[in-house]
């Protein structure tokens, strides 16, 4: 079967303009980017003593919710929270690790003319690690790993 | 007047968080600060106070260290903040780098009324062994007490080498129990907190999962596990508690 080049470009730019505009693929619900948004003033409220569930139900106010109108656990918040950190984290790692490596040193010098705003121009972001499916139940991080072992035991236990 | 209790061992797998949890119970209005690559101590939810080790090895060696010493002003600020006893579980490869940084500022923290005290837990494992008496001079001049457990978990230490630890160390035991299988499980989720909270009244649930005589040892294992960790923090908790 033979492709059409025209039309898989045309068919393909369409369903790009329709998804959101994420930049993370599997970004399927709308919490992580909305607490990536708000994590300094997550932060904040956590350094002032407001728990995780006060947040999480301060979010869920504003229509950040888990699923089809379910409120935003803590647990969940956490988990995500933990995420989105160690995404920060990973990236900032990854660019230290770029600026100690001396094969990547380019003396400025030696920049080709067609490149003379190259050492001006801010760092590109980096694309975030792809996330599992929000509710795909398979854990991230360790720390998802230890929550969901919780949460089974909680069930087990008929806490919640 | 606060007190802050450091639970250390730069060797992983020495049972510090174990330890740090059988204190937790022994004292439920201690809050606890948790120095670690990852939340370990989720069950405790918000008496937590998570700080993450994350500098990274080659920033270290550029800034000449400081960026780990920045790494730890979270940590060093919250003890200064403390208005009670605290229980800071001190993750691996870490307590070598925070307390010098300690016995820096330990003029600063005592016009505060900041009083340490140090648990250090030792193992048969050579790492531990080896690196428990290193802890316990570093926090010799900062600390009004110091403790050492010796978890026999990989065996017990040998004598020999416990003659050192008992001068001016209160030191305790914790004997390696073998747990039923399905109660380690349950353990590794749960911590110890739920053993206190919930255990007995979900015995109906546990036997209609595992059966009668399964049931009976879950609850039994990890009642007395709780009880003999609980009993090998014991005066650490009695100092915590002041």
């Amino acid at each position: 079967m033979s492709l059409d080049p025209k039309r898989l470009a045309r068919d393909a730019n369409r369903a790009q303009a329709q998804r959101p505009d994420t930049g993370i693929g599997r970004e399927t619900t709308g919490v992580t980017r909305a607490v990536r948004a708000g994590l300094p003033v997550i932060r904040q409220l956590r350094a002032a003593g407001v728990t995780w569930a006060a947040i999480a139900e301060a979010m869920s106010a504003q229509g950040v919710t888990q699923g089809a109108g379910t409120p935003l656990s803590a647990t969940r918040l956490t988990a995500i929270v933990t995420q989105v950190e160690a995404q920060i984290r990973r990236k900032a790692e990854r660019e230290a690790g770029r600026r100690s490596r001396s094969d990547l040193t380019v003396s400025s010098g030696l920049l080709p003319p067609s490149h003379p705003a190259a050492t001006s121009l801010p760092a590109p972001a980096a694309a975030p690690a792809p996330l599992p499916p929000s509710g795909s139940g398979v854990p991230a991080t360790e720390e998802e790993i230890r929550r969901a072992g919780l949460n089974d035991l909680h069930k087990l236990l008929k806490k919640s | 007047m606060p007190r802050i209790l450091l639970v250390a061992q730069d060797k992983g797998g020495s049972g510090k968080s174990t330890l740090t949890r059988a204190l937790a119970e022994c004292l439920p209005a201690a809050r606890l600060i948790e120095i670690e690559a990852n939340r370990r101590l989720i069950e405790l939810e918000d008496r937590v106070s998570f700080f993450p080790v994350r500098a990274e090895r080659g920033e270290i060696n550029r800034t000449g260290g400081a960026a780990a010493r920045a790494e730890f002003d979270g940590p060093l600020n919250a003890i200064a903040a403390a208005q009670g006893p605290v229980i800071v579980d001190v993750g691996a490869n870490t307590a070598g780098s925070l307390l010098p940084l300690i016995g820096e500022a330990q003029a600063r923290y005592a016009r505060r009324g900041v009083e340490f005290a140090l648990l250090v837990v030792l193992t048969s494992e050579p790492g531990a062994l080896a690196n428990a008496p290193v802890l316990l001079d570093l926090a010799k001049p900062f600390t009004a007490a110091r403790f050492a457990v010796e978890n026999q978990v990989e065996g017990p230490v040998d004598p020999k080498a416990l003659k050192g630890f008992t001068k001016d160390v209160t030191l305790t035991q914790l004997e390696k129990l073998s747990l039923d299988e399905r109660a380690n499980e349950l353990l590794q989720k749960g911590g110890l907190r739920f053993i206190g909270e919930d255990l007995v009244a979900a015995e109906d649930r546990l036997t209609e999962r595992y059966g009668f005589a399964e049931a009976g040892r879950i609850v039994e294992d990890l009642t007395s596990f709780r009880a003999r960790t609980m009993q090998a923090v014991s005066p650490a908790a009695r100092w915590l508690e002041g």
